[in-house]
């Protein structure tokens, strides 16, 4: 991060560095079946499944709802017993109050758009997360095949959260949380927050601020540097790529405002899920730096790519105010 | 140990000799003439004047000793008139005596058993065009065939397929890890402060070791034991200041020379101080100092320092955010060199080196520290010894300590110290010996053959992070001190062979075979100067590489040019690479080369250059065709993928013009195929997060589009300050005249929101440098 820092800060200075777009010619790569699924303690799994495609298909809404998988076969065993079908439900067969009602609910924003988008889901009470229960997910899509396991490890609440103004800025800041993490055993986690007041203003007046809960960039890490420590980290406001909403745009991007209300999501993942979401970011973060070397994501789902995780869920809640 | 491995040291001086010879100097009454021929008529033998102008040759009787080279009229000598020393002073040829010279020194690359060496004229360098007006001899020899450059305005260079680590640049004794300023856009050579240096990129004498693909051989002025001189510049980046002259006349001189760049004086005023970066700043600097004792006529000693350091600071004091990198070199160094008698010299030095990175950052309660450093302690000597007007040996040994710390970190929320690991130093021991003879079989026919031993030692204290079991952390195993934990050794022959066709054509050959104890371990495709620098150890075996070259160099006289074609063939194993998906964190709490993998390498190429050297009008033409692959059973599915700086076709043209005394232009044309790049060929979505993934199959797979540039350049004398004392003169100079748009790097770019209409893809080229005036003015005194 910091040498991002001294890349961009020395390439800006001295340089007159340009940018343009380029016509590159893209062989043509395999194609694999990407899952992309969680299952929370407390909730029924949700799963989405589509393929991977040459980097430069089109992926206007109509493209991306036909890669969407709606006819595979998914089962998930639990605890390598109980064998649960994961039925489809697609979003075309239902009325548009109800498309946004699931969009809001699941946190899935596109769900509300008017493609027909069909996810795995299942209100079977066998598929409901429990603690240290492992599940694995087989795949059938028209004969190929992939399939993944992960487990919900014991939640971990944090010790307490707060809001901060951030250094010497006006009525924004971040939140930051303690945590005492559990010694002598392997322990990563992944935080996510959401604004749940309303705009008070503006085109977006009424609406909940952020109707999904939102993981910052980097919100997954793991105890190796502090096994058995407590101390205090801190996270910015995480921003939906290509939001076009007035406050992800503005000086206010990736910080919360004074008088927000936010409830914050700590979530304990296995190892396999961390290294997904450690190499995710990185794969993120070093698009457009000619410093990085080309990450790929590392996967959990075997035969395929993405993440089949399962998360220990705890809950918090505070207001913004200045201390 | 170490004190066994110096006994051998005191038993280097014992050659003596003492049949009766003549030595002397040839030059053209300004500057020195190396590879001229010096011969007896009648008897038929010769030798040829080494790098310094200077000949031995065994006394006949009866016979005239005749002086020729390239360009002059033959010098001859009958042997009753001769005494030792002798001068000689060439006269050049008719054809050339209306010519001015702009060339600093000759060496003929015919007659020399030496393949595939360049000297750069530094001379010549400071006509031509320079990036941002800063005269860098790194970048100059980005434009020799076989050498190519690391990237848009960047001084890393890549020598015959070979990696940045895989050059040994040695400033006078001593290697020098990391070589550039700035993120590699500017060399650390001061060249005020230094001598023509020589490039050497195949046939590496035995003299050179650990490393496998070239040396660069940097050596420093030396101040002058009469006079005092001053000279310096001002720049657009930088401003230099040399001064050198006599401490005591004729016995004791002095040379300093520095440079600082001056972004951060210059704008640091300007900035309010109210804005958010108000603090922030990027300046380096270099200073080189020598002082010279002269013994004797034969006998001097020397000591020296280099100092250089890069600091970029930030500071947002909106968000309190402190940042401070500092990295940079050290290297000090004391050669004593003595000349016996007229067979026998030799020298004995000592350096020690360091380079280091930090990196110490501050954000509210949290603070982050840094560190990699590699250091260097070495004794050595070399020594030449001229047995008979056939053979002359070369011999020495080196002895080194190195310790290396490649990454260490220290990290803290408010009162909570991170648990980021020990500072887990690697000490290893080197030995090298070698031993060398340059055989002159005919005045036709000359061999080199040499043999190198090396020997490396890892020894403790050391922790060794073992395989972790399933949820628990890494064992360690802990190694006491002067253990050896991992040992390796090895012969390198080294073989050259030079075959006179005609006076004006001769064919050359070598092979070698090259052990390197050290590696570059980086994760970022391009040089940084967080790239951690590793010993072998025992998981990572010493790098080995053999190259066999053949090469046939000529004169074309009516041009006044001289030419060469060489091929060459070279592979490489235990060639070092991060795993895929290291990041920086990976090395704590661990052992760098658990995180490594080795593979293979291989490169062949064919080399054509000409180059003129006499008149107003010189310059060289380069053009290197040549295939760099790489095989890594962790990568690509295990085939072979071509390493990032393969480039099949790479040309340079490079040529100044002396108008008249006040006017010099130079002019630089360059062109080579794109780099080899990873690009995405395929991609799916993360609709949790609304993201677009892409996912990389194979190594390198891609072309960035073709680099091209042509960069102008001229110097002005103004004509009243020609005679005087104090010289003046300004350089311009026009970097990438036609503002060609080369690419830096590719990358695919998402824009928009997944699950709408606007969502965009599309490939982003960035290019850095458009066209760059530049001028800087320059003194001396």
């Amino acid at each position: 991060m910091e040498l991002r820092i001294l890349a961009l800060f020395i390439l800006s200075i001295l340089l007159l560095s340009c940018e343009k777009e380029i016509d590159i010619e893209v062989p043509q790569g395999p194609s694999k079946i990407v899952v992309e699924g969680q299952i929370e303690q407390g909730s029924g799994p949700i799963i989405i499944l589509t393929r991977s495609q040459a980097f430069f298909d089109p992926v206007d809404l109509d493209a991306v709802a036909n890669n969407i998988i709606s006819d595979a076969e998914v089962k998930i065993v639990v605890n390598d017993n109980d064998t649960v079908i994961i039925p489809p439900v697609c979003t075309g067969s239902l009325p548009d109050s109800v498309k946004q009602r699931l969009a809001e609910q699941s946190g899935l924003d596109f769900l509300a758009s008017d493609a027909d988008i069909c996810v795995y889901t299942s209100l079977d009470p066998r598929v409901r997360g429990y603690i240290g229960n492992s599940y694995q997910l087989f795949v059938n899509a028209n004969g190929e095949k992939v399939s993944s396991r992960t487990v919900i490890p014991p939640s971990i609440p944090l010790d307490s959260i707060w809001y901060k103004k951030e250094g010497t800025r006006d009525t924004l800041g971040f939140v930051w949380s303690k945590l005492s993490d559990p010694a002598g055993k392997y322990n990563a986690y992944r935080w996510f927050a959401k604004r749940i007041s309303t705009y008070q203003s503006g085109p977006n007046k009424g609406e909940m601020k952020d109707p999904i809960f939102v993981a910052p960039f980097g919100s997954a890490f793991e105890d190796e540097f502090f096994d058995g420590l407590q101390f205090d980290f801190v996270f910015n406001r995480g921003v939906i790529p290509g939001s076009d909403k007035e406050d992800d745009k503005s000086t206010e991007a990736g910080f919360f405002k004074e008088g927000d209300t936010i409830a914050v999501k700590f979530t304990t993942i296995d190892r396999d899920v961390y290294q997904y979401f450690k190499t995710y970011y990185t794969a993120v973060g070093n698009t457009g730096s000619p410093f990085a070397a080309p990450t790929n994501i590392k996967t959990n789902i075997s035969g395929g790519l993405g993440i089949w995780a399962g998360y220990g869920v705890s809950h918090d809640t505070l207001v913004a105010k200045p201390e | 140990m170490l004190k066994n491995l110096l006994l051998p040291l005191f038993f280097l001086g014992w050659i003596c000799s003492s049949a009766q010879s003549i030595s002397g100097s040839i030059s053209d009454g300004n500057t020195v003439i190396a590879g001229a021929n010096v011969y007896w008529v009648k008897k038929k033998v010769g030798v040829i004047s080494d790098a310094q102008g200077q000949f031995s040759i065994s006394k006949q009787e009866n016979d005239s000793l005749c002086v020729s080279f390239l360009g002059y009229k033959n010098a001859c000598f009958a042997s009753q008139n001769i005494s030792s020393p002798l001068k000689v002073v060439l006269q050049a040829s008719s054809i050339e005596t209306q010519e001015v010279e702009i060339t600093a020194k000759k060496a003929s690359e015919l007659r020399s058993t030496q393949m595939s060496m360049q000297e750069i004229e530094l001379k010549q360098v400071e006509a031509l065009p320079a990036f941002l007006g800063e005269v860098d001899i790194l970048k100059s020899i980005q434009l020799l065939p076989g050498v190519q450059s690391s990237g848009e305005g960047n001084s890393g260079y890549y020598v015959r397929g070979g990696g940045p680590d895989q050059n040994l640049i040695l400033l006078d004794k001593a290697p020098v890890y990391n070589a550039s300023h700035l993120l590699g856009f500017f060399s650390i050579f001061n060249h005020e402060a230094i001598e023509n240096p020589t490039l050497i990129k195949g046939g590496m004498p035995a003299q050179y070791g650990n490393r496998l693909a070239s040396v660069l051989s940097i050596p420093s002025s030396t101040g002058d034991f009469n006079d005092h001189s001053f000279s310096g510049g001002v720049g657009l980046i930088a401003s230099r200041f040399s001064a050198n002259g006599p401490i005591v006349k004729d016995k004791l001189s002095y040379l300093v020379s520095g440079r600082r760049t001056y972004l951060d004086a210059v704008a640091g005023p300007f900035i309010p101080d109210d804005a958010q970066a108000k603090g922030s700043a990027y300046f380096f600097y270099d200073i080189n100092a020598k002082v010279t004792y002269k013994i004797s006529e034969d006998a001097s000693i020397e000591a020296s320092i280099y100092q250089g350091d890069d600091v970029f600071t930030y500071v947002n004091r909106k968000s309190e955010i402190n940042l401070r990198i500092p990295w940079g070199n050290t290297v000090v160094q004391s050669i004593y060199k003595k000349r016996w008698n007229d067979r026998l010299k030799g020298d004995v030095y000592a350096y020690y080196n360091k380079y280091q990175f930090g990196l110490y950052s501050e954000f509210d309660q949290f603070s982050v520290g840094v560190l990699s450093s590699i250091k260097e302690y070495s004794l050595g000597s070399d020594w030449n010894y001229r047995a008979s007007d056939f053979h002359q040996l070369n011999y020495g040994i080196q002895l080194s300590r190195n310790i290396y710390l490649p990454s260490f970190a220290e990290a803290s929320s408010g009162d909570t110290d991170f648990d980021t690991g020990e500072r887990n130093q690697l000490h290893s021991n080197q030995m090298a010996l070698y031993l060398e003879d340059n055989w002159t079989i005919s005045p036709l026919l000359s061999v080199r053959a040499g043999l190198r031993y090396s020997l490396f030692q890892h020894i403790g204290p050391f922790t060794r992070f073992l395989e972790p079991e399933a949820g628990s952390n890494s064992p360690v195993l802990q190694y006491p001190s002067n253990d050896v934990i991992a040992q390796y050794h090895g012969i390198e022959p080294r073989f050259s062979a030079r075959y006179v066709l005609d006076e004006n054509q001769s064919i050359k050959a070598s092979y070698t075979h090259n052990i390197q104890y050290l590696h570059l371990a980086s994760i970022s495709p391009v040089s940084l100067p967080t790239d951690i620098w590793m010993p072998s150890t025992s998981k990572i075996k010493p790098q080995r590489g053999n190259q066999y070259a053949v090469g046939y160099f000529f004169n074309i006289p009516k041009w006044k040019s001289e030419a060469s074609v060489e091929a060459y063939y070279k592979d490489m194993k235990n060639l070092v690479e991060y795993k895929e998906n290291t990041n920086p964190e990976d090395n704590l709490n661990d052992n760098v080369d658990n995180q490594l993998v080795q593979g293979r390498g291989y490169s062949y190429g064919l080399e054509l250059f000409m180059k003129r050297r006499f008149g107003p009008f010189n310059g060289w033409l380069g053009y290197t065709i040549s295939s760099t692959q790489r095989v890594f059973e962790e990568f690509n599915e295990g085939s072979a993928f071509p390493a990032k700086y393969d480039r099949t076709h790479d040309l340079a043209l490079v040529a100044t013009y002396e108008l008249n005394e006040q006017w010099t232009f130079g002019a630089n044309f360059v062109y080579g195929t794109g780099n080899a790049i990873s690009l995405p060929t395929t991609r799916y979505f993360s609709f949790f997060d609304g993201r677009v993934l892409g996912v990389y199959n194979g190594r390198n797979t891609f072309r960035m589009p073709a680099y091209h540039r042509f960069d102008i350049s001229a110097t002005y004398r103004p004509k009243k300050s020609m005679n005087k004392k104090f010289k003046t003169w300004w350089v311009f100079g026009i970097y990438n005249v036609y503002s060609r748009q080369n690419p830096y790097f590719l990358y695919f770019d998402v824009e928009g929101k997944l699950g709408s209409n606007n969502l965009k893809l599309s490939a982003k080229q960035v290019s850095l440098f458009p066209i760059l005036p530049a001028v800087s003015w320059n003194f001396a005194f």
